[in-house]
């Protein structure tokens, strides 16, 4: 099984010796903005010239966990946790903004205010060197918010008191997820047509990271620059679509260019300011397209002994990158630095199966980008699961119901929403997607994500026909992408541990099994009550996790008798089956959501073995053996649901869609596959439609799989 | 007229067991769900309790709650627990988030309908851009009014809400939240099953509302993101923190975890009607 391609920005070696690294003292730095474009690739650059990093970022997790690095939390927005942040630190080097905002109220809280605080918490902890990373678009003759807000931080840095230097970068290039350079490639890959603001003939001085860069680490430590504000700009000046045509021409792309009028432009950019926060285009950067910046390269480059970067050469590596597959899709590049997992090693259990070890949480082994398609309940809880895992971005949201994007984003979720999932595939380039729709939506969104190189996550069940699951299996298999289902209650730390109990109890002699739930007592609207969109009643919504349980502790069955009842409407209500095993053995099962008294779904199986008896339910697992078998020993065990450890870091609902979405990213970048695997899944597919055909025939004996 | 300084309980009655949602094994919350829908006997054991030294009852809107309190004479302080989740998830599958909204606004009062227009009325621009600062309050006024409490002490948003907008990082929504419940209805609070981040956020954010409920116990059940972390923030937290879920799933005695969360800087402790045996000696016990 291939795993996704690593997406993580490149830290190459310096093409240029620091010969002032070693010649200053180390120092204490705080880097703020440091999950961003520059800061990705200036943190660990700092760190090879000596110095400590405190890496400052709304998500510290982001931060890759390296010696010399401290990922702390902090928001320009929220200046307590920037006085924090300037504690016991040398120098700041700031480089976090509010860029792609439209309201002028939220870009002045950072880019305005947060500088401000952050100055003022400068003066109050005794850091003397500040170096502010502005932008040229603080030079234009037109300027948005961004512009001027960024102007402003100047003019403020520069009466602090503090020694400062500010410098102005032009458009920054190199190989990174994030920024407007990832985001032109993105665009570049996956459109039809790349859109241009203006006529394209504007001019500019592509720079690349590496350069910004090496200027940044000497400003912390030069006394000859204090004062002084920079332009920071490439050797090379070429148009926009000089630009765009040589990118192009290193990823291989050939497309046609559509010229936007700029007046159109900024109409355009107008409106969809006022109905979004992060508009795909924003005032700014139709100004940038269109006005020019008054800028001087000659003071930067008479101070910096820099071996300026030919854009030529920059753009090669670039496109080599990608070419050798460690740059990704340009948008979503690159590499290759190796990280591990914080010490996490997952475990083979003696049954074979793969734990991780106990008190521990999978996590993704390197960074990835995760998108979900479908934000209704389900969607929304692996959102909010995903924003909590360490190494995890959730880069897009997408369904075909606007308001539900409206109100995920209301709740603080800021990934960019999407109306459809190719847009959102096109756009966002994501590693992982996770498919929380209705079940007939399952198997063409996934098949859009596997086509475009993402991993994918289904939620429960599979498909709503066995046609549409068995396909799955093959996308999975022909594409060597992982595909995990949603069958939560695999990762229960007390479903986990039964399995490991299985075997304790030797040959199945029978098994009793049930899951029911309170849920439908009369007609019901909706998806899930529409077997062509659903699959089926309670079976393929809430019990298929039972029939995985049953499928993962015993084995597929051979053969099922079932019998339904649809009180209410075209679905089953109840269904009640007796399934037999290879070696005869047979298993009960009973479902119902029709029935008082479980507000919560409730799931029992007791298994009858030649050594004795296991019974587990969300509460407990208890065996009674006859002889110790398995590392079990003889008698009554009971292990209480509190008794186990609970690794799940964040709980919605319990400890379950943590463990199965951080394990299925780590599945997805490198590591071991979980229990719901595809092939799984397929096979409770298969057990599925027997009892529906079963059930459909009256309780006649169906084969399964047959 | 102004409102005496809200003054953090030490001690409540849960009643989130009354929704049948508890962490307690089946049996026994089938034993209790189906003893406390009898009004009179809720209403008995309430009373018990506040004789035996509870400051009030935590609990979500429900009949059986409704029931009871129409049967007692006094006054009961209520801790709104807010929204009633498990019946709104229940409706929302069958008519849709907005559905389910709806729903409930056809069967309030003409009384709360004006409250839920004013309140409409001023949050009007995070309603349109569907702003959970905007939307919450509006599902607020809906189950605050299901309450038919004489006498709310104090609002606390439900753990799924609230670990949304933590998991979203919304630091505006948590404190235009604490501003909105303090000028409506009294004290604002927070239930959680995320303890330890949310009251890291808050020490980073510098929010501060006058209570939080979340899961402490000696098992480390349900103690997010681990035990220890989660000690470490209860420790230096600055926030008034109740601590529910001490009997662990019932494999704790009571006072056990009651001592066990108090002795790490818990304020007061939640006892649910599923944790007490014999209420009237366990919360004379709690409250010395």
């Amino acid at each position: 099984m291939r795993t996704v391609p690593d997406h993580r920005p490149s830290t190459p070696e310096p093409r240029v010796p620091d010969p002032l690294a070693v010649r200053h003292p180390p120092m204490n730095v705080l880097v703020t903005g440091a999950s961003g474009f520059i800061g990705q690739a200036l943190v660990p650059r700092l760190v090879r010239a000596g110095h400590t990093v405190r890496a400052l970022a709304r998500r510290p997790e982001s931060i890759a966990a390296a010696p010399g690095v401290e990922p702390a939390a902090g928001d320009m927005t929220d200046h307590a946790s920037l006085e924090r942040a300037a504690q016991g630190v040398d120098a700041i080097v700031h480089l976090a903004c509010a860029t792609g905002v439209t309201h002028e109220r939220q870009v002045r809280a950072v880019n305005v205010e947060g500088t401000q605080a952050l100055l003022d918490a400068a003066q109050r902890h005794g850091v003397r060197r500040f170096v502010f990373v502005s932008t040229i678009s603080a030079t234009r003759e037109r300027m948005g918010s961004y512009g001027r807000t960024k102007k402003e931080g100047e003019a403020m840095v520069a009466h602090a008191g503090l020694d400062w230097v500010t410098v102005r970068p032009s458009l920054v290039y190199g190989a990174a997820p994030v920024g407007l350079f990832a985001t032109l490639a993105a665009y570049l890959r996956s459109l039809p047509v790349v859109p241009v603001i203006g006529d394209g003939r504007i001019e500019l001085d592509p720079i690349h990271i590496d350069d910004v860069c090496e200027v940044i680490v000497q400003c912390l430590t030069r006394t000859d620059v204090i004062g002084k504000t920079y332009d920071l700009l490439g050797p090379d000046r070429v148009t926009f679509d000089e630009f765009l045509a040589r990118l192009a021409r290193e990823l291989g792309i050939r497309k046609p260019v559509v010229h936007i009028p700029g007046g159109v432009a900024l109409m355009m950019a107008s409106v969809l300011g006022v109905i979004s926060r992060r508009p795909p285009v924003s005032v700014d950067n139709v100004l940038g397209m269109t006005s020019p910046a008054r800028v001087d390269k000659a003071p930067a480059q008479r101070d910096f002994a820099i071996a300026w970067t030919p854009l030529a050469e920059g753009l090669q590596a670039f496109g080599r990158l990608v070419r050798e597959g460690a740059a990704g899709d340009g948008g979503r590049s690159v590499v290759v630095t190796s990280s591990s997992a914080g010490g996490l090693a997952p475990a083979h259990a003696d049954n074979g199966s793969v734990r991780w070890p106990a008190g521990t949480a999978p996590q993704p082994l390197r960074p990835v980008r995760a998108a979900v398609v479908g934000l209704g309940k389900m969607g929304v809880a692996h959102t909010a699961v995903l924003s909590m895992i360490p190494n995890c971005e959730v880069v897009g949201l997408a369904d075909h119901h606007a308001p539900l994007g409206k109100t995920v984003r209301g709740m603080g979720y800021e990934a960019p929403f999407f109306s459809t999932a190719e847009k959102m595939l096109a756009v966002t380039r994501p590693d992982a997607v996770f498919v929380c729709t209705q079940q007939d939506a399952h198997q063409p969104i996934a098949k859009l994500a596997i086509e475009a190189g993402a991993a994918v996550f289904v939620e429960k069940p599979l498909a709503h026909t066995l046609a549409a699951a068995e396909s799955l299996a093959a996308l999975s298999a022909g594409s060597g992408l992982p595909i995990s289902c949603g069958y939560t209650l695999a990762y229960l730390p007390v479903f986990a541990r039964a399995r490991e109990a299985v075997a304790a109890i030797g040959e199945l002699r029978q098994a009793r099994s049930s899951m029911n739930l309170s849920q439908v007592f009369g007609p019901r609207q909706g998806w899930m009550y529409n077997p062509a969109r659903s699959g089926g009643g309670v079976v393929a919504n809430i019990s298929s996790h039972l029939l995985f349980l049953l499928e993962w502790y015993l084995g597929t069955p051979v053969e099922v008798r079932a019998t339904w009842k649809k009180l209410y409407g075209a679905v089953e209500d109840e269904l009640h089956a007796m399934m037999t095993l290879p070696g005869g053995a047979e298993v009960g099962f009973d479902s119902s959501w029709s029935v008082p008294g479980y507000p919560l779904s409730a799931v029992v199986i007791e298994m009858d073995g030649e050594n004795g008896k296991l019974l587990v339910s969300n509460d407990a697992l208890e065996l009674d053996l006859h002889a110790p078998r398995a590392g079990w020993p003889a008698g009554h065990t009971l292990e209480r649901h509190a008794d186990l450890p609970q690794p799940g870091r964040f709980d919605v609902n319990g400890d379950g869609y943590y463990l199965e979405d951080a394990w299925f990213l780590a599945w997805a970048t490198g590591g071991p596959a979980p229990p719901t695997t595809v092939e799984a899944a397929l096979r409770v597919q298969r057990v599925m439609d027997a009892l529906y055909r079963s059930a459909a025939s009256e309780g006649a004996a169906v084969q399964v799989g047959g | 007229m102004s409102r005496a300084p809200f003054v953090a309980p030490r001690l409540l009655l849960g009643g989130e067991s009354l929704l049948g949602v508890s962490r307690a094994p089946r049996d026994r919350m089938l034993e209790i769900t189906a003893r406390f829908n009898d009004a009179e006997t809720l209403a008995v054991t309430i009373s018990k309790a506040l004789a035996a030294g509870a400051e009030g009852v935590l609990a979500s809107p429900s009949q059986p709650l409704r029931a009871a309190l129409a049967e007692l004479k006094q006054t009961v302080p209520i801790f709104g627990l807010l929204p009633n989740v498990p019946e709104y998830v229940r409706d929302s599958s069958d008519l849709g988030l907005v559905g389910a909204a709806l729903k409930r606004v056809k069967r309030a009062s003409p009384l709360t309908i004006t409250r839920l227009g004013l309140t409409g009325l001023t949050h009007s621009l995070a309603v349109l851009k569907s702003d959970f600062s905007g939307m919450v309050p509006l599902l607020l006024e809906l189950e605050a009014a299901a309450l038919d409490a004489t006498d709310l002490r104090a609002v606390v948003l439900a753990a799924p809400l609230t670990d949304l907008a933590l998991a979203g990082r919304h630091r505006a929504f948590f404190e235009h939240y604490c501003a909105f419940v303090r000028g409506r209805f009294g004290a604002a609070g927070f239930e959680t099953h995320n303890l330890g981040h949310l009251l890291r956020r808050f020490r980073e954010w510098g929010v501060q509302p006058d209570l939080v409920v979340g899961p402490v116990n000696p098992r480390g059940l349900l103690m997010k993101p681990d035990p220890e972390a989660l000690l470490a923030e209860l420790r230096a937290a600055r926030v008034p923190v109740l601590a529910k879920e001490v009997r662990a799933g019932g494999t704790v005695p009571l006072l056990e975890g009651a001592r066990f969360a108090l002795d790490h800087g818990a304020h007061g402790v939640v006892a649910d009607l599923v944790d007490l045996e014999d209420l009237t000696a366990e919360m004379r016990a709690l409250k010395a």
